[in-house]
């Protein structure tokens, strides 16, 4: 490492000189030119010279001829013949030179060529000294000798003295400082022409492997290199360049960097975003409607996605970063705003980059504007003003196109209805994206956020189905409850649904239950009590004992029958509403048993369970318990439909004349509440000293509310709260507890418990029947649907849980069961019961000879105590 | 006609100096009194004169010509006599009235227009000549102190006056060279002496700051400053030459501060930024982005120090090259210096003498301050003994032996004969390495020697630096020894500056420089900060660069 470090200490302050050197071309060029007329004269002398070494070296060579033949030894000829050839040689480029150590006064010699390099004189000393070559400063006449010069450039002849010398430098990050010049020395050079071969991308290579991961602030500065160094600019420079060689080297090296930013570990990543928000703001300028331009912006969006550390990376220049990226967010939003006009889009990839860039940018504004939001234009100086009067105007622009769109949409979905076989645009998945940006900017503005629902009212229809479509699980929709009056009761089910974990119906995860139906209530309770909620998760295996039918229909029935059981007045956990006998409340009475604390959690795991299965259980929640499950407050119009004598006396007494009212002393009311349980008689104060405090005008609002509240909402507290326990155990984890609720009105809940609350319509119940071993036009099924008709509605529904378990029908008809229904022919005889297969929705029949044997037939099946039980015959 | 007018001018000289020496013996207050009613009398019969010149010659030039010596001559009284009212107690004061007396003959032999005057007015000047210049250095530095617009003016006509003694007779030219010489046995400072002033280190750049506080000592390289200054550099071109005239412009602004020539108190000037150096810096290290401001790292105060001295050289060149003159003598310098070597090495075989081979610079103004020249002499076994003559800037000594305790040891050391491995005899042919030994000397002195002590040096440990303390006395007399043959070069030098790393290791460190000034004193300068400092802390012996003047 010490090597290393020292090694780039050189290498820097090398490549530096190097950059010197080319300032001082000119110079030396024109000496080179004045000295071009000595060198014709030196030819001249040269050639004279070597006329005289000719005539010495023959004569030479003869003495040793003579010396051989004398002693007889043929190996001086042949070196005697050598020497006479290499001497021979015009003129020799080999050069003995000295080098003065810097330590230790020792000179060492040096065979060198004249055109070597000043590189390889380095390469060859640290082959003699080990003193690396990036570590040596070579002196020679004053000057310090640049790597990639020639020692003729510097005029080095035999016998020269050079000098070796060391440096001090201090830098943090001595490789990094001199990969960076590398880097810069060679752009410099291919910038000016130089026909060289890159390495700029193994250096980029080599400064990401050295980042530190220790702090912070060690990465901070590493990478401040790269900015303080100017290699950006560098960069972009010859990218902009004539040369085309030049142009793709820069290309493939800015491309290299960006890939390099993007795989990098988070906090490392994190202060590598100035460098490439540096890259943007130059290509911007120098090529904005290139590719590379287009992929340094949208590697700036995807890093700006996972941007989480501004003070660390910004700290007092966080308002400026604001300023720098709000021209990328103006241009990806124009593009998208092209699209959406085209109905060509955006896709995912193009929404992503324009939502990242607006995450950042709201920050910025949260923080930093002087003004509360939300702001009210026109405004005076702030901090990012311009920036923000621009950004009202996308706003605006954004709403208008997606009124258009969400008008295209509508017009597709009517043509859908009439028979159009079209399907939903792909270009409409981010619909529902863009209005979540939308409702995000209105944030900012007053007013804004009328504009937002104005536009969604009136495009209700496209919302809605938008919602339908491409809400997904995991996702943020809480926004779209700002909304609620903009939605319609399918949305609204399909975002409370997606708060229940979805069921893969995986036979290894399903949670196995085998029940016997004369102890129905009790089993059941300890099957779905006793499991954790993660296991029942994974969803319900059904069996009941002694039969041997399994799947979807037995889930049905015993969700069916288990809720009958619950709701049952009798087992005094639920009571009735006075006025409308389907809708239920908790039993205040129901305290007396000590088990019956655990059966309400038990009920809200059941109803939860039953809604994740998409079963209509036939029970309807009062709104009183609704409200309180939604974590809302109960006013007098909600009792309306629980008890109608009640809401009529405290009606007449808010809307009895005031003064008549206080000179009959307040009908002799005061704040007190007489309850019967089981039938003991007690006197409530609905406040402190309740007793002795008349009721007059003045207070009798408040005297209706603290009678409401207790006469209501009170007595079954703890019953609501265990219920709401039981039911959020079902969800998804991390989930709110009211949360389901508040996403539904009551009228919401209903259609998802019970059903529609329109009579079954029989033709609809025909339009979804197909038949096997009939044909439609057969006599029998002429008989059957003609028969079914004559039934009372409660016929009906038993012949259709007979048929499929199901005894109410969802509130969009019979397409909103999981698949249609069937009529088989049974071949067997003619007067035999019909027969069913619930989990595939299969009625088996014979061929009835007549529609009076039919008839007799199917009202046995219709009575509930010959349906209830499986492959007992 | 013209008797009348001598007559006149002659009248007036000889009541003017017999009123003098009447005045003189006595000495009291009141004379004083009448010595400026005196001179108010002479500016009338001057007016009287001018209109009986214009009567007598009536012509409007010469008429003008005589106004405007008058006026030159009325402000001089003017400026004469205040010094005189204002020392009355001074000793000096029996002479400025001499030198009045002596100054008005002058302007009324100038307005002569006969021949057989202007003779006699030659002689006359030259006296005068000799004796106005204490005259202009009084004055200036009493307008120096007083800073009033009127002895400005006055002063720079004082200066006009004596360049135009200078051009109006090669003679009197080179009495003022000889009297120019005895200025410092007279102890007046030269016109020229900056006020020191403290570098403002913006951000690692104590480098910078230490290396021009260093040459600022180094008297020859300040004139040739001050002659760069004085010329038209472009910038683009010589950006060094333009940095340092710049630098120097800088300093000869007057400061606030006003100068006390005392060995405990030292008041500098105000420091500043030398921002004029951004563009040297940006091309010694074209990777760094700011270079005067947050500058990321530090760099080798010698390495900025050779590559300033070797910009400097090639712009000087550059700017010679402009001059045909120059060209042809910088060409005949080559040629002959390489038919020398030529002539030798033919003579070599037949003669036993060495055979020499000579580089040098190709000279410039800077290379005559820095620049000297080394012999090496190469002998090996069996083979002619061969010589090389190269120039330096800078010695480079090796500092690293034990042995080498103070500066006489590494010079010593320096020039040493040592032995060579790896020598060829004939580079030519394959004889094999044969025993060598080499020495260097000096050839040639420069009248700047600048001792570069290699304190950072590669050891087994990688980069390192060496804390050993290396002694270095205040004058520095060379060993023959050290010389390749005796000359009439002085062996004297003495100590001017000493630049100093401070620090342990050469990955981080400052630079501060140790320099003397004219009248003896040493300063520290230590970036903004000038604080004087005695001898003893001068010769410390950690000392990185050392620059010594020859004597």
């Amino acid at each position: 490492m010490t090597l290393s470090r020292s090694s780039a200490d050189d290498s820097t302050n090398n490549a530096n000189r190097s950059y010197s050197a080319v300032a001082g071309t000119d110079n030396k060029r024109k000496r080179d030119e004045d000295s071009s007329d000595y060198v014709g004269v030196a030819e001249s002398l040269e050639m004279l010279k070597k006329q005289e070494i000719d005539a010495d070296h023959m004569a030479a060579s003869a003495q040793q001829t003579l010396i051989s033949w004398r002693s007889g030894e043929n190996s001086r000829s042949l070196s005697s013949s050598g020497e006479c050839s290499s001497s021979n040689r015009p003129e020799s480029t080999r050069l003995q030179i000295f080098v003065r150590m810097m330590s230790g006064g020792k000179t060492i010699v040096i065979h060198a060529e004249k055109y070597d390099t000043v590189e390889k004189l380095h390469q060859r000393i640290e082959w003699k000294t080990k003193i690396p070559a990036l570590e040596q400063r070579v002196i020679y006449k004053g000057k310090q000798l640049q790597r990639e010069n020639s020692l003729t450039y510097y005029s080095i002849e035999q016998d020269a003295s050079l000098q070796l010398v060391a440096r001090m430098q201090s830098t943090e990050h001595p490789v990094a400082w001199q990969t960076i010049d590398d880097i810069m020395y060679t752009i410099s050079r291919m910038y000016k022409g130089e026909n060289l071969q890159s390495n700029i991308n193994e250096k980029i290579v080599t400064f990401f492997a050295m980042i530190p991961v220790e702090s912070d602030e060690s990465i901070a500065k590493y990478l401040n290199i790269f900015s303080n160094s100017s290699v950006p600019a560098a960069l972009v420079m010859l990218y902009a360049s004539s040369l085309e060689r030049n142009k793709s080297c820069a290309k493939s090296s800015v491309k290299l960097f960006l890939s390099n930013c993007v795989a990098l570990p988070k906090n490392q990543k994190n202060y590598c975003l100035p460098i490439v928000l540096e890259f943007c703001k130059l290509l911007r300028k120098v090529c904005p409607d290139q590719k590379l331009y287009v992929t340094c912006r949208n590697t700036l969006g995807s890093m700006l996605e996972t941007f989480d550390n501004p003070h660390g990376v910004y700290n007092d220049q966080y308002e400026t970063f604001g300023v720098e990226i709000f021209p990328f967010f103006t241009e990806l939003t124009g593009l998208l705003l092209n699209e959406l006009a085209q109905n060509s889009g955006p896709s995912f990839c193009d929404f992503q980059k324009v939502s990242s860039f607006w995450q950042q940018l709201r920050k910025v504004i949260e923080l930093k504007v002087a003004f509360p939001i939300p702001i009210v234009l026109p405004m005076q100086s702030t901090a990012l003003e311009a920036e923000i009067r621009h950004l009202h105007r996308l706003f605006g622009s954004l709403l208008t196109t997606m009124d258009l769109c969400m008008c295209r949409v509508e017009s597709s979905l009517a043509d859908k209805e009439v028979g159009n076989s079209e399907t939903m645009s792909s270009s409409w998945s981010q619909y529902l994206s863009i209005l979540k940006i939308i409702n995000s900017m209105s944030n900012i503005y007053q007013g804004a956020k009328g504009q937002l629902a104005v536009m969604l009212n009136k495009n209700k229809v496209s919302f809605s189905a938008l919602v339908v479509k491409f809400a997904k699980r995991g996702d943020d929709h809480q926004w779209i409850f700002e909304y609620k009056e903009a939605t319609n009761f399918e949305a609204r089910r399909h975002l409370a649904m997606l708060l229940f974990p979805d069921v893969k119906e995986d036979f290894e995860e399903m949670h196995e239950m085998l029940i016997d139906r004369s102890n129905l209530l009790s089993e059941s309770f300890e099957y779905i009590v006793g499991a954790s909620p993660e296991a029942l998760h994974g969803g319900l295996f059904m069996e009941f004992k002694n039969e041997e039918a399994t799947g979807p229909g037995v889930l049905r029935e015993w969700f069916y029958l288990v809720c009958q059981e619950i709701f049952n007045p009798k087992n005094t956990l639920f009571l009735r509403s006075a006025d409308d006998f389907r809708r239920f409340s908790p039993n205040p009475a129901s305290k007396v048993d000590p088990l019956h604390p655990d059966f309400f959690e038990f009920t809200g795991r059941v109803i939860a369970l039953a809604l994740m299965h998409k079963v209509q259980v036939g029970v309807l929640f009062d709104r009183v318990f609704f409200l309180q499950l939604a974590g809302l407050k109960i006013s007098l119009e909600d009792i309306k439909d629980t008890d109608r004598i009640m809401y009529n006396s405290c009606k007449q007494i808010l809307e009895m004349d005031p003064e008549f009212f206080d000179s009959n002393a307040g009908l002799g009311l005061t704040f007190v509440l007489e309850t019967e349980e089981l039938g003991k008689r007690d006197t409530i104060e609905l406040c402190p000293d309740g007793k002795l405090k008349a009721v007059n005008s003045k207070n009798r609002k408040q005297y209706v509310d603290l009678l409401i509240e207790r006469r209501f909402a009170t007595p079954i507290l703890e019953q609501v709260k265990q219920f709401s326990r039981g039911f959020t155990d079902m969800l998804s984890h991390s989930v709110p507890p009211r949360s389901f609720f508040k996403r539904l009105y009551l009228e919401d809940l209903d259609g998802m418990l019970r059903g529609g609350e329109n009579p079954i319509s029989i033709d609809d119940w025909k339009a979804h029947t197909e038949y096997n071993g009939f044909k439609e036009t057969d006599r029998q099924i002429d008989w059957f649907w003609k028969i079914l008709k004559k039934m009372t509605e409660e016929e009906q529904r038993s012949i259709l849980f007979f048929w499929t378990s199901n005894k109410f029908v969802p509130v969009e008809g019979f397409r909103g069961l999981s698949s249609k229904l069937y009529i088989y022919r049974l071949y067997e005889a003619n007067d035999r019961l019909p027969l069913s297969h619930t989990c595939f929705y299969r009625l088996c029949i014979p061929r009835y000879p007549t529609i009076t044997l039919m008839e007799q037939r199917l009202r046995l099946i219709a009575q509930d105590h010959v349906s209830s039980s499986f492959g007992k015959w | 006609m013209s008797e009348k007018k001598v007559f006149v001018f002659g009248s007036f000289t000889e009541h003017e100096t017999r009123s003098f020496f009447e005045q003189k013996p006595t000495k009291d207050p009141q004379n004083s009194k009448d010595k400026c009613v005196g001179s108010i009398q002479f500016g009338s019969l001057n007016l009287a004169a001018e209109n009986s010149s214009v009567n007598t010659n009536g012509e409007l030039k010469k008429g003008e010509a005589d106004g405007t010596v008058k006026s030159a001559g009325s402000q001089e009284r003017l400026d004469a006599s205040r010094p005189a009212s204002s020392d009355k107690n001074n000793d000096s004061d029996a002479k400025l009235p001499r030198k009045n007396s002596l100054r008005v003959p002058e302007h009324v032999v100038q307005n002569g227009i006969i021949k057989e005057i202007s003779e006699s007015n030659k002689s006359l000047n030259n006296g005068v000549a000799v004796k106005t210049d204490p005259i202009g250095l009084d004055n200036l530095s009493m307008s120096d102190g007083e800073s009033d617009p009127v002895y400005k003016a006055s002063s720079s006509k004082f200066q006009a006056l004596d360049n135009e003694d200078f051009s109006s007779d090669s003679s009197s030219g080179s009495i003022q060279r000889k009297k120019n010489l005895k200025v410092p046995t007279e102890s007046v400072p030269p016109v020229k002496d900056f006020t020191p002033r403290g570098l403002i280190n913006a951000g690692n750049l104590c480098f910078l700051n230490a290396t021009l506080q260093a040459l600022l000592s180094c008297s020859p390289f300040v004139q040739l400053l001050q002659k760069i200054q004085l010329q038209d550099i472009p910038k683009a071109d010589s950006p060094t030459l333009a940095a340092f005239s710049e630098f120097i412009s800088e300093l000869d602004v007057p400061s606030s501060s006003s100068i006390r020539n005392n060995v405990t108190v030292v008041e500098a000037g105000r420091p500043f930024r030398p921002a004029m150096f951004e563009g040297v810096l940006r091309n010694f290290t074209p990777d760094v982005l700011n270079n005067m401001s947050g500058r990321p790292r530090q760099e080798d105060a010698q390495e900025f120090l050779s590559f300033i001295m070797d910009q400097m050289h090639d712009e000087l060149l550059k700017l010679k090259e402009q001059s045909p003159k120059v060209t042809a003598s910088k060409s005949s310098v080559i040629s002959s210096a390489n038919d020398d070597g030529d002539e030798w090495e033919t003579v070599g075989p037949k003669n036993k003498s060495a055979v020499t081979r000579t580089q040098s610079f190709v000279p410039s103004e800077l290379s005559e301050i820095f620049g000297g020249q080394l012999k090496s002499v190469v002998k090996a076994k069996g083979t002619k003994a061969s010589a090389t003559v190269q120039p330096y800037l800078l010695l480079h000594l090796d500092i690293h032996p034990d042995g080498v305790q103070g500066i006489e040891d590494a010079l010593h050391l320096f020039s040493a004969q040592e032995d060579l491995e790896g020598y060829r005899a004939s580079v030519t042919g394959k004889t094999g390495v044969v025993s060598a030994s080499k020495s260097i000397k000096i050839q040639k002195l420069s009248k700047i020697m600048i001792l570069h002590l290699m304190r950072f040096s590669y050891g087994s440990q990688g980069s390192t630096k060496l804390r050993k303390g290396v002694k270095f006395p205040l004058e520095l007399n060379l060993n023959r020894s050290h010389l390749v043959s005796l000359s009439n070069e002085s062996l004297r030098y003495e100590l001017v500056a000493t630049i100093t790393h401070h620090g342990w290791d050469p990955s981080k460190g400052h630079y501060t420089t140790d320099a003397r000034r004219k009248n003896g004193q040493w300063l520290r300068f230590d970036d903004a900060s000038v604080t004087p400092i005695g001898t003893k802390l001068v010769l410390h012996d950690q000392a990185y660069v050392l620059f010594y003047k020859q004597v």
